[in-house]
């Protein structure tokens, strides 16, 4: 089976569940504890498709209040992007836009998946209210806690890049 | 030791040099801070998954042009140790072919402070967040508290209105009804009609306001299932008494198709109606002629109804229809808003036929297993 290699970033505001979002996809685990990312880590998982393996290198970059403050040299070379931000705090749905246009300006070409983490701190209605007022199209809501919707996230930017790359 | 001695010596604690080839594997590597020697036999790009993401950046490293890339902060772990590290890359020549220079400062203890400011000023940041959220739901609760007492207020003093004025208002209404019985001409017993009708819309309006209704804002007041043509003819009864001189009384003319019954809020339907007539009798008198409805489908259960009066008997000068215009759109913009429904007045001028035309849209009950037509 054919076999790719790629280097996908997770970026978005800090307290977004970027690293937990990781840490359920590669571990299985979460831990409710905020503990901050500085730089960025990088991990490594295997995504098999029906038509190819896609081999992911994930950097999870420490969150910055815009995505104009991460170093420049972490998204050389990026394959894929994941931007997260919390459904939870309304308060970031500003900025979302900008760091959006920032990035596919950056990353030309490189396709860019939006996840609303954090779903289960709100119910369904107010989650549906919630829908409403943010100001871009987002591609997944997810729970990094109770792993909802976590692995289609991943899966879906795999074949992203699988077709990318045909 | 001279002094670039000790600063040799300091560095030399805080930095490694390893040098990999294209495939990723070692060469050299002082082992300061990671045994990577340990592993001779390892593809390094195996053993750091850093590594393997950036080797399309190495690869596209031009030898002799001093190309380099710097990665700040990278946290990583090796051998149950956990650093986070500046990288710098560049190409270097070494033992006669290319290779890669990889150089890791560590920064941890540095980088060990930066995280604890960092996460100091992330929690401060989410702790002001949620302290402003918290805020703006009391605020929210007190607004809620007063609309409450506010609707209770309302709630008791429109049972008492509502008890005191229905009361009589009906025994109004049933003496004009005993009276009509007994009206010696055909013009007594229309004033006592219009006298009945009017009342009566003043009754619906009180039933309409009544505190359940209002407080059962999730069942909308536009739900009353009522005749149509019932509820014209009834308003303009009301517009009898002004029709003493009026040669030929005005023509209602029901096109086919007009729904019986359609759901519509009574009341306001009844008032714009009224205020159409009113408008349309107060300035054209006893010279209006005829009102046409009909009805237009716009999408399933959904309609159109349009209502013309027209006058072509004595036709308006120029001047009394820019008038009537203009009132109209100061006076009726508002009704139309609430309506969703559309004035227009204008003159045919071959016929002289003056035209006033109310729009309005709205849903038309039709009864289960009833032709839609």
């Amino acid at each position: 089976m054919k076999s790719i290699t790629k280097k996908v970033i997770l970026t978005g505001s800090f307290s977004v569940g970027k690293t937990s979002l990781i840490s359920r996809f590669v571990y299985q685990s979460f831990s409710a504890e905020y503990k901050t990312t500085l730089g960025v880590k990088i991990d490594r998982k295997t995504v098999e498709l029906d038509n190819c393996i896609v081999n992911m290198m994930i950097w999870d970059i420490g969150g910055e209040q815009n995505q104009a403050r991460v170093p420049e040299t972490y998204f050389l070379g990026s394959g894929g992007v994941i931007y997260v931000f919390d459904i939870s705090r309304p308060s970031g749905f500003s900025q979302i836009t900008d760091d959006i246009a920032y990035l596919t300006a950056k990353l030309k070409d490189v396709p860019v998946v939006v996840v609303g983490n954090k779903i289960d701190l709100l119910d369904v209605v107010t989650l549906e209210e919630v829908k409403q007022i943010i100001p871009v199209s987002v591609d997944f809501y997810t729970s990094a806690k109770e792993g909802t919707n976590v692995e289609n996230v991943f899966t879906h930017l795999a074949q992203k890049l699988v077709n990318e790359s045909q | 030791m001279n002094l670039n001695d000790y600063k040799t010596a300091f560095c030399f604690r805080q930095v490694q040099a390893i040098i990999f080839n294209a495939g990723g594997q070692l060469l050299e590597s002082c082992d300061t801070l990671i045994s990577v020697s340990k592993h001779p036999n390892a593809n390094l790009f195996e053993l750091f998954p850093v590594l393997e993401s950036v080797k399309g950046n190495l690869s596209s490293f031009a030898a002799g042009k001093n190309d380099k890339l710097v990665l700040p902060r990278v946290e990583f772990p090796f051998d149950d140790q956990f650093f986070i590290c500046d990288f710098h890359f560049s190409m270097v020549y070494h033992h006669n072919q290319n290779a890669y220079l990889w150089i890791l400062h560590d920064l941890t203890e540095q980088y060990n402070y930066l995280f604890l400011v960092q996460q100091e000023r992330n929690e401060t940041i989410i702790e002001a967040q949620k302290l402003k959220i918290d805020n703006e739901i009391l605020t929210l609760q007190k607004d809620i508290t007063l609309l409450n007492n506010l609707r209770h207020i309302r709630r008791n003093l429109n049972t008492t209105i509502t008890a005191e004025i229905e009361a009589p208002l009906n025994r109004i209404m049933a003496l004009a009804n005993k009276l009509k019985e007994s009206a010696d001409t055909k013009q007594e017993y229309n004033y006592l009609a219009s006298m009945e009708s009017a009342v009566s819309s003043i009754d619906d309006q009180l039933t309409q306001s009544r505190p359940m209704q209002l407080d059962l804002l999730l069942i909308p007041p536009d739900r009353t299932e009522i005749n149509l043509q019932d509820l014209l003819w009834n308003v303009l009864k009301i517009f009898n008494y002004g029709q003493r001189t009026k040669v030929s009384p005005v023509y209602l003319n029901f096109k086919p198709g007009l729904p019986q019954s359609v759901l519509v809020n009574k009341p306001r339907l009844a008032q714009l109606f009224h205020n159409f007539f009113e408008y349309a009798l107060f300035d054209w008198g006893s010279t209006l002629s005829s009102l046409s409805v009909s009805l237009q489908e716009l999408k399933p259960a959904f309609c159109k109804l349009e209502f013309i009066l027209t006058n072509n008997i004595n036709p308006l000068t120029e001047q009394e229809i820019a008038r009537l215009s203009e009132k109209m759109e100061e006076d009726l913009s508002e009704l139309a808003r609430t309506f969703k429904g559309k004035f227009d007045l204008f003159v045919l001028p071959e016929d002289q036929k003056v035209i006033m035309t109310l729009h309005l849209s709205f849903r038309v009950a039709v009864a289960k297993n009833a032709s839609s037509s």
